[in-house]
């Protein structure tokens, strides 16, 4: 058994549960909407932000929201044990890791998507001088915090506060991320802001960072 | 408290007493800053001194997973507590200090925006603790957390030092060059404090140690006690 | 085959199992029974891998159980252990592919039919009653042909009919030289083991 073949029955599962009952897409989304409105409230529906104050309204809604959909897949897991029955299987533990890293970091980018479409129609941000970076970001930007939030979420999944627990946890983790993405974003729309470079590297190295530490930790997390 | 920590709290006592004399009396005042630079010493030395209790904390969290054993467990929880401490006091002399100086109590400057992210991070670790049951389940996860946690901290800082740098920023920290008096006290400082870090760690573990003792001790008596009560 | 050496584990400090050493052997039939909070489901997740004895190993044909010795090993603990939002078709079909079994869409058809589930193939483990529920969760501990069948309180929750044919699996199993060690407090059962064992004092003890 190849641990790439295990990775995709696992995705495979993940997705096809989440888009037979779409609640983590459901809860994210929609409550990252809600934040997008309410953040235009707070801000005195102001017709013209700075570039950089916009992207960093962006990047906290969709931080914000991705922590609320997070457990949705640790609860089907515990659920009816199903998560336990995947553990039993001759698959290397980093795999599952992975493959939640990946179907959660799809499940943030559609909902990432909707909360970028409500942003642009309520906050009027200009559009992007360089649409590409933006799709970048927004990419790198799921993926980073995939990972970072699927490791969260396994730590806090067996605490009696995890919902308090997991943005407390992924807040101060994600710093160098979140900085990346939204100096992305601010580029992305703003090309005068400077130095995109560096915090292209950033954010690579945050997911790279990503990649190697859950997998030397991920085991002892999961056993119990 | 048996003679060796006697001994120990002795030494740090002497040597807090002297860095006081140090710090407040004997080192000059600084060309600009006049007196309150005697801020910076406290301010830097409890900074180092809680990266160090962090380090030992992220040691001993690689340790539990590589060796196991609880031994690791109690040292890296309670040097993350003394840790939290010396941040707390970083961030408060770090406030007092800027206020004159900058007419602010709080400036985006990356080595305190850091020390505040660090805060965070470790108070997360602690409330971490507190909310997990099974001392083993407790153990695991928590070290699991203090090495992502202690490997993020230079990733942390260089991002914001980015950050920060290609901002206009408000502060220059180039530095000033310290003259051997000054780099001198701040040494002695860092040691007494680091001094006083040990012996809060010698006896908040050995605390800790005796309580997880008795615990041990609680549960093979009512292993026993059942024993006997079913083999009559 | 799968050995334990020097197990033991303890929750909070307090020993729950102490230095067993135990080895199953190929085709033979356990029963362990054991008062309640004994350690017995505990024994069974260390030998299952899901948890770490605090000392001692588990061991594969004498190697420390690893992704590779996992393979050979079936469960069927208290959860059913699949995933309520997927058919009882599509969870075997999850697991038969995590095995590395060949064709794993036949093999769930297969196995659907053998627990007498063809019907409720398409249909949600979510709708599923507690009776098939525990026949999916034994088959998907059957499907990849494993050596060693770990159990707890397999016949729990089925009727007379349910308890008839999972243990009527177990035998076929064992005939065809698989071990089967199962937890059950209810001995006087459908199933006859070859070896009964308790649990006394965190020791494994053979009975009869």
């Amino acid at each position: 058994m190849t641990g790439w073949r295990a990775f995709l029955h696992l995705l495979w599962r993940d997705v096809r549960i989440e888009a037979r009952r779409p609640q983590f897409f459901a809860a994210s989304a929609s409550f990252g909407v809600l934040l997008v409105f309410v953040t235009g409230i707070a801000l005195d529906a102001a017709e013209h932000l700075p570039a950089e104050w916009v992207s960093g309204v962006l990047w906290l809604d969709i931080f914000y929201a991705a922590t609320v959909g997070v457990h949705r897949h640790d609860f089907k897991d515990q659920e009816w044990g199903g998560g336990e029955g995947v553990l039993l299987a001759p698959v290397d533990r980093s795999m599952i890791f992975y493959a939640r890293w990946v179907s959660v970091s799809l499940f943030i980018a559609a909902s990432g998507l909707v909360m970028a479409a409500a942003w642009f129609l309520l906050l009027n941000p200009p559009p992007p001088a360089q649409p590409g970076l933006f799709a970048f970001a927004l990419g790198a930007g799921a993926l980073g915090l995939g990972g970072v939030a699927t490791f969260v979420a396994a730590l806090t999944a067996h605490t009696r506060l995890r919902d308090v627990l997991t943005p407390l946890l992924l807040f101060p983790l994600a710093i160098p991320l979140f900085i990346g993405v939204v100096r992305l974003t601010a580029y992305a729309l703003e090309p005068t802001l400077g130095h995109p470079r560096v915090w292209v590297a950033d954010v690579l190295g945050y997911i790279a960072a990503m990649l190697v530490v859950p997998w030397l930790v991920y085991e002892w997390v999961m056993e119990g | 408290m048996n003679r060796w920590s006697w001994w120990l709290a002795g030494v740090a006592g002497a040597l807090g007493f002297a860095f006081l004399y140090l710090a407040l009396i004997w080192s000059p005042p600084e060309q600009q800053m006049g007196d309150l630079v005697r801020i910076m010493y406290f301010h830097v030395a409890s900074a180092w001194t809680a990266l160090c209790a962090f380090f030992v904390t992220f040691v001993a969290a690689l340790g539990l997973l590589l060796r196991g054993g609880e031994r690791w467990d109690v040292v890296s929880a309670c040097s993350a507590e003394i840790g939290l401490v010396y941040t707390t006091i970083t961030l408060v002399t770090g406030s007092l200090w800027a206020r004159p100086i900058w007419n602010t109590w709080w400036t985006w400057d990356p080595r305190l925006t850091t020390t505040l992210i660090l805060w965070f991070l470790y108070a997360g670790y602690l409330l971490l603790r507190a909310t997990l049951t099974g001392f083993e389940r407790r153990a695991k996860i928590s070290a699991a957390y203090a090495i992502i946690a202690f490997i993020d901290v230079p990733i942390i800082h260089m991002s914001v030092t980015w950050w920060r740098s290609i901002h206009p920023s408000v502060v220059d920290d180039s530095g000033f060059h310290m003259p051997p008096s000054m780099a001198g006290t701040l040494m002695f400082g860092f040691l007494s404090f680091f001094l006083l870090y040990l012996l809060l760690l010698w006896l908040r573990a050995r605390g800790a140690w005796q309580k997880l003792e008795i615990l041990r001790l609680g549960q093979a008596v009512r292993g026993l006690r059942l024993r006997e009560e079913r083999g009559r | 085959m799968l050995a334990l050496e020097g197990v033991s584990k303890a929750f909070d400090l307090r020993p729950v199992l102490e230095e067993i050493d135990f080895t199953l052997a190929p085709g033979c039939r356990y029963l362990l029974s054991a008062p309640n909070g004994s350690g017995k489901t505990t024994l069974l997740r260390i030998m299952a891998g899901l948890s770490r004895p605090t000392r001692g190993r588990v061991l594969w044909n004498g190697a420390p159980l690893d992704p590779r010795g996992r393979r050979h090993i079936g469960v069927v603990l208290q959860q059913p252990m699949v995933y309520g939002d997927l058919t009882g078709e599509e969870n075997l079909r999850l697991f038969a592919g995590l095995y590395g079994v060949r064709d794993a869409r036949q093999a769930a058809r297969r196995w659907l039919e053998r627990a007498g589930l063809e019907d409720a193939g398409r249909t949600l483990v979510r709708h599923y009653s507690k009776g098939m529920r525990q026949r999916l969760a034994v088959a998907r501990a059957l499907i990849h042909e494993p050596a060693v069948l770990l159990l707890d309180e397999p016949l729990d929750g089925l009727d007379l009919e349910g308890r008839r044919s999972v243990a009527g699996w177990l035998d076929e199993t064992v005939s065809r030289g698989t071990a089967v060690f199962a937890v059950m407090h209810d001995t006087a059962s459908e199933w006859r083991p070859d070896v009964r064992l308790t649990l006394r004092w965190g020791r494994l003890v053979v009975v009869a």
